[in-house]
Formats: C-alpha cells, sequence, structure tokens
C-alpha cells in the first residue's frame, strides 16, 4: 500500500510540473473577484501524537475542496474541507478538517498568499466494524503561490499545516486515550477558479 | 536475589533462621512491589526445605534451601534458583525457568516467595489446603515486549511491557489431571502505565479433569486435592496416552510427531475482583509445555504414562521413529533410558507462553488491594490470608481497545545437561 501511495504522489507530482510547463505567467493574470472555488490535490502526512501514540508520520493521499468570496483583493475567506487518507493491512485511515478560513495577500498583484483558519478536526481508523475516532477543533494554515493560467484560473503549489491539540480518542465511542494531538501536513497542487 | 550464603551448612531450624536473617538483610523491593519484606520470624512455609536431591542430583539439600526469600508473612520460602549452583557448580536436576534477574523489573519486584498464596489459602480457608511441590514453579521473563491493540487502535497506539511471571505447571506428575488450583504470580510494567503485581491461585479449567491434546475432549481424572477445589475458566490440555500413541507410535518410513502429540497447554482466564465481583485485572496467559515427561494413562494405578516408553513400544509395528526416540534411545536401542533419566528429551524443559491480554480497570482507584488466595473480595484494608496486590491507577481497557501481547519464547529451552525428570 506503501508503494501504491507514493506511485500516486509521484503521478500528482508529474501532473503538476507538466500544468507549470503549460503556465504562462507573463500573459496571464488572474482577476481576483467575487466568488471562488480552489480543488487541490496532494500528499500528506498525519501524525497522531499522546502518551500511548506510535506518533510515527504517516503518508498518504490528501486533498481539499475550498470556496467562498473575495472582501477585498488581498483578503478572500471561505470555507475547506481537507482530506486525507491511508490504507495499511485490513485498517484504513481518514483525517479531515472543515474550517472556516481566510486567504491573504500582500497586494492587489501579489501571487504569494497565506491562509489561516480554525473549524471541525476528524479522525477515524476503521477495521472489521470497529473504529477509533476523534473529532475536535483544530487550526490551520498554509502557503500558496498562484500561477495564472486563464484569467479566472490560477495553478497553485500548496502547503498546509493543520493542528487540533485537544482531541480525544474513542473506540467503538468510548473514550480510549484523552491528551491527542491531531497534526496533518500536506502539499500539493490546487486549481482556482474566480 | 535471594540468600546465597553458603559457607557452612549447620541443620534443622537454626540454619534456617540464620539464612532468613541474611536473605531478609540482602533482599530488595521496590516502591511497587507487593512484598512487604518484614524482618523474618523464624518461621518456615510449607513449601520450604521440600526437596531433596536424587539419584542424578548433585547439589545437597542444604544448598538448595540457601536459594530462599522472606515472605511478607515473616516466613521464609524457597526462591528461584539456577539448574547448577552458580558457586560449586553442582547440579539440583530441576529448573525453574529464566532468571528473574534478567528482568528490568527485578530491582522493582524483588525475589518471588513461592507457594505464598498456597500458605495463605491455609490461613483463609483451613478446609481447603492446597500445596504443590517445588518442581512446577516456572519462570517466565521478557523485556520490552511490544504489546498490540485491538483492530485499528493497532495502527495508532504503542506500548511495550515487562514482564516476570511465575506460574506453577508441573508437567511430570497426575496432580494436574485433577489439580485445576496453582500459583500464579505476575507482574508487569508498561510503558502506558500499566502496571500489575498479582500473586494468587488460579483455577485453571473444572476440578477433577483436564482437556485432552488431540481430540479436545474433557477427561474426567479423578478427584481433586483438595476435593472443594473450585470450577474455574480456561483449561489444561494434557495429552493422554492415546493422543501420544497416535502421534509418536508410526509405520515404517513415517515420522513421529512429538510436538502435537505431547504438546501441553495451560489456558488461565483469571481476574482479580473485589467482593461486589468487579473486575480489577483480568489476565489469560497460556503456558504451554512442548515436551512433558508425563501423559494421562488410565491404565497405570497412579494413572501416569511416560514418553519415553513409547521409545521402546512396538504397537502391532508401530514405532517411535526419528527426533527424541532417536536421538535418546537409538529408536530404542540404546536401553534402560528411564523418565527421570537426565538422557531423556521428555523432561519439561522447553516452555513458551502466550501473553494474551492484561486488562486493567482501576483508573482512580488505590494502587494496594488485598484479596483472598484466590484473587476475590478485594479491598484496601488486609484480612487473615489476605494477599498484597499491586495495581496501578488506570483504566487500559480504552473503551475496548484493549493490549494484548505475543507468545514468548517459542519452545525455549530452559534445562541443561543435567536436568531431569522430575521437572
Amino acid at each position: 500500500m506503501t508503494r501504491r501511495v507514493a506511485t500516486r504522489s509521484t503521478r500528482a507530482a508529474c501532473l503538476a510540473a507538466l500544468l507549470m510547463v503549460l503556465v504562462d505567467p507573463v500573459s496571464a493574470q488572474t482577476q481576483r473577484d467575487g466568488q471562488w472555488l480552489a480543488v487541490g490535490l496532494g500528499a500528506g502526512l498525519d501524525q497522531i501524537s499522546c502518551s500511548i501514540c506510535e506518533g510515527t508520520p504517516k503518508s498518504g493521499i490528501a486533498g481539499f475542496v475550498r470556496f467562498g468570496g473575495t472582501i477585498t483583493d488581498r483578503l478572500l475567506i471561505g470555507a475547506e474541507f481537507d482530506g486525507w487518507t491511508r490504507g495499511e493491512e485490513e485498517i484504513r485511515q481518514y483525517m479531515g478538517s472543515l474550517s472556516a478560513v481566510a486567504l491573504l495577500y500582500a497586494g492587489p498583484e501579489a501571487r504569494f498568499h497565506l491562509k489561516g483558519g480554525i473549524g471541525a478536526v476528524g479522525f477515524r481508523a476503521a477495521e472489521d466494524g470497529d473504529a477509533l475516532t476523534a473529532l475536535t477543533i483544530g487550526v490551520t494554515g498554509g502557503v500558496g503561490y498562484d500561477f495564472p493560467i486563464r484569467d479566472n484560473l490560477s495553478l497553485t503549489p500548496f502547503a498546509s499545516l493543520t493542528l487540533a491539540p485537544f482531541a480525544s480518542l474513542k473506540f467503538n465511542g468510548e473514550l480510549a486515550e484523552d491528551g491527542v494531538t491531531l497534526g496533518l501536513l500536506s502539499g500539493g497542487l490546487s486549481l482556482t477558479w474566480h | 536475589m535471594g540468600m546465597r550464603s553458603r559457607t557452612s551448612f549447620p541443620r534443622g531450624r537454626f540454619t534456617a533462621v540464620c539464612l532468613a536473617t541474611v536473605a531478609w538483610a540482602c533482599t530488595t523491593s521496590g516502591p511497587t512491589s507487593p512484598f512487604d519484606r518484614p524482618a523474618p520470624s523464624g518461621e518456615l512455609s510449607v513449601a520450604y526445605g521440600k526437596w531433596t536431591p536424587g539419584a542424578f542430583d548433585t547439589c545437597s539439600k542444604a544448598i538448595h534451601d540457601s536459594y530462599s526469600t522472606v515472605g511478607p508473612d515473616g516466613k521464609l520460602y524457597p526462591t528461584w534458583h539456577p539448574p547448577m549452583d552458580d558457586a560449586t557448580g553442582c547440579s539440583f536436576g530441576h529448573e525453574h525457568g529464566a532468571d528473574p534477574r534478567t528482568s528490568e523489573i527485578y530491582d522493582e519486584i524483588g525475589d518471588l516467595p513461592l507457594g505464598l498464596a498456597n500458605e495463605m489459602l491455609d490461613i483463609f480457608n483451613p478446609g481447603m489446603p492446597r500445596h504443590e511441590d517445588h518442581f512446577g514453579h516456572k519462570y517466565e521473563v521478557e523485556n520490552n515486549v511490544e504489546m498490540s491493540f485491538n483492530g485499528p487502535a493497532g495502527a495508532v497506539f504503542q506500548a511495550t511491557c515487562h514482564f516476570l511471571i511465575k506460574m506453577h505447571q508441573g508437567s511430570h506428575s497426575k496432580d494436574a489431571f485433577t489439580n485445576n488450583m496453582h500459583e500464579i504470580s505476575y507482574h508487569a510494567r508498561c510503558s502506558d502505565g500499566t502496571g500489575v503485581s498479582m500473586t494468587f491461585i488460579t483455577n485453571i479449567g473444572d476440578a477433577g479433569e483436564f482437556v485432552d491434546t488431540c481430540t479436545g475432549d474433557h477427561i474426567r481424572a479423578g478427584t481433586a486435592s483438595p476435593p472443594n477445589s473450585p470450577d474455574g475458566s480456561g483449561k489444561r490440555i494434557i495429552p493422554t496416552r492415546a493422543c501420544a500413541e497416535s502421534r509418536i507410535l508410526v509405520h515404517d518410513g513415517d515420522r513421529s510427531n512429538f510436538s502435537s502429540g505431547l504438546r501441553e497447554s495451560w489456558q488461565v482466564s483469571e481476574s482479580l475482583r473485589t467482593a461486589d465481583n468487579r473486575t480489577l485485572v483480568s489476565i489469560n496467559p497460556y503456558f504451554n509445555v512442548s515436551r512433558p515427561s508425563r501423559f494421562y494413562d488410565a491404565s497405570k494405578s497412579n494413572l501416569t504414562g511416560r514418553p519415553i516408553d513409547l521409545c521402546y513400544s512396538d504397537l502391532n509395528g508401530r514405532r517411535a521413529r526419528g527426533g527424541d526416540c532417536e536421538e535418546a534411545t537409538g529408536e530404542g536401542a540404546i536401553p534402560g533410558v528411564t523418565f527421570d533419566d537426565p538422557r531423556s528429551p521428555f523432561d519439561g524443559v522447553r516452555r513458551d507462553f502466550d501473553i494474551n491480554s492484561l486488562r486493567v480497570k482501576n483508573g482512580d482507584g488505590p494502587t494496594v488491594w488485598y484479596t483472598d488466595p484466590l484473587g476475590l473480595n478485594a479491598r484496601t484494608e488486609p484480612f487473615p490470608g489476605s494477599i498484597k496486590q499491586y495495581i496501578s491507577s488506570i483504566d487500559n481497557t480504552r473503551g475496548g481497545a484493549n493490549m494484548h501481547g505475543p507468545r514468548i519464547g517459542k519452545s525455549k529451552d530452559h534445562g541443561g545437561p543435567a536436568v531431569h525428570a522430575p521437572n
């Protein structure tokens, strides 16, 4: 399964490289205006920390869907769903977040941006009807750089970090462990429509 | 380690009292040890001094008895010793398994007083006396054992444990055919905060019967000792003559399968419980023996058959072929190897154990409990015949994610050239 994840990550990276070749940043200039939608795909590392947690970062496929509106030409706000998954032996793991986010650009023409947000963060690992789950509040932050492709479309390499430091893990709904920190570091490419 | 002073050996009680005093002075025990170490009372436990050397043994009784420790009642108890005496090199002819001094938690636990629970049972319930032989006390030691968790919790949780376990598992006599009451001393310290030190008598399966290794049938073998032994969970799986013969006596061209025909598995399923029947700790380790020196033989007056005798048997052309019999008797060509001969491979030294589950439900509870010798009626104050148990304040069941351990020491050989049945 690890090899399969790595293969998918490699494919995503190749696709990103191809798209970047196609981009002509000089001629294209994306306007930040009105409603927008972004979809991203890449790889991620999750880490679950607690007193008895293995704590080793584990790789998987990561992605997000983000949409919202433009407040100013420097500030965008919206909602973001982040997801990560990994399969190992018979166990499928998921981590995800649903957050309110804000994207901040340095200026009207700036392409680099910062992301910050807060929302619900969840984790689930399942096998044969048993499930280990967590649901809590977390914060997210990240960076991106827009490469305009069309007037209303950008290709954006991104990196994102989500942290939820006050989680509790439950086994089939019963408390299993307190004092858990959920973490997800992801990166990849996204497309943004304005 | 307990008493090892052997510069002179005057006989009798005076010797024992002197040994006890030195043993007490040398005894170590940590803050979570279940064993209080009072000054020696000068009394001897029933378990003390039971062994005497046989024809194949070169150690004296005095040397053997010098391996002792003071129990929480001030009495002198036997404790672990190597198969051969460290100082003189003489042989005891029997072994008690893994050296407890190699355990990461030995300094905390100290020497185990063997037979403590049996001794306490005499006080708690004089109408249920149960004393076991010396040979059967077998230690298992394993450090840094990687534990597993149920289902998806195994992908997230991780814990390691140190185990120091002593089980009374005699595999040489008829005792276990009927008797289900056996002393266990179970000590574990884990990285997740789980910690237990428990000593009690576990009732393995129903009294008066055992389970056949080959068929799984329950075999009624007689009346247990004591006759009022309570039935318990788990089971004692022991081979019968028919089982052993079916796997060992084979036709020309086949090879004997000693592993399947002579395997014992004592499967404990036990818990420490309060007076209102609340479970504080539950465990279910399996203790397995690969080459016991006995099987159940209903045709014998003592019910005890000897595997080595099968090496000389011919059952309508079926004989033992290859493996242990070939090595020990040249497939019957070397005469006179008896069951207690050190040359016999059927001496009970090859053992392994499955840790299985270790569940503690004592979240926010006291760490010191006192139970009766059967591990029941736990309360926080001592009472006559009670045994002090240490249980960490934790609920490690984690909503059912329960941790459990692997099989340890697959057929580990605890013996040596001088070890022989009875062992």
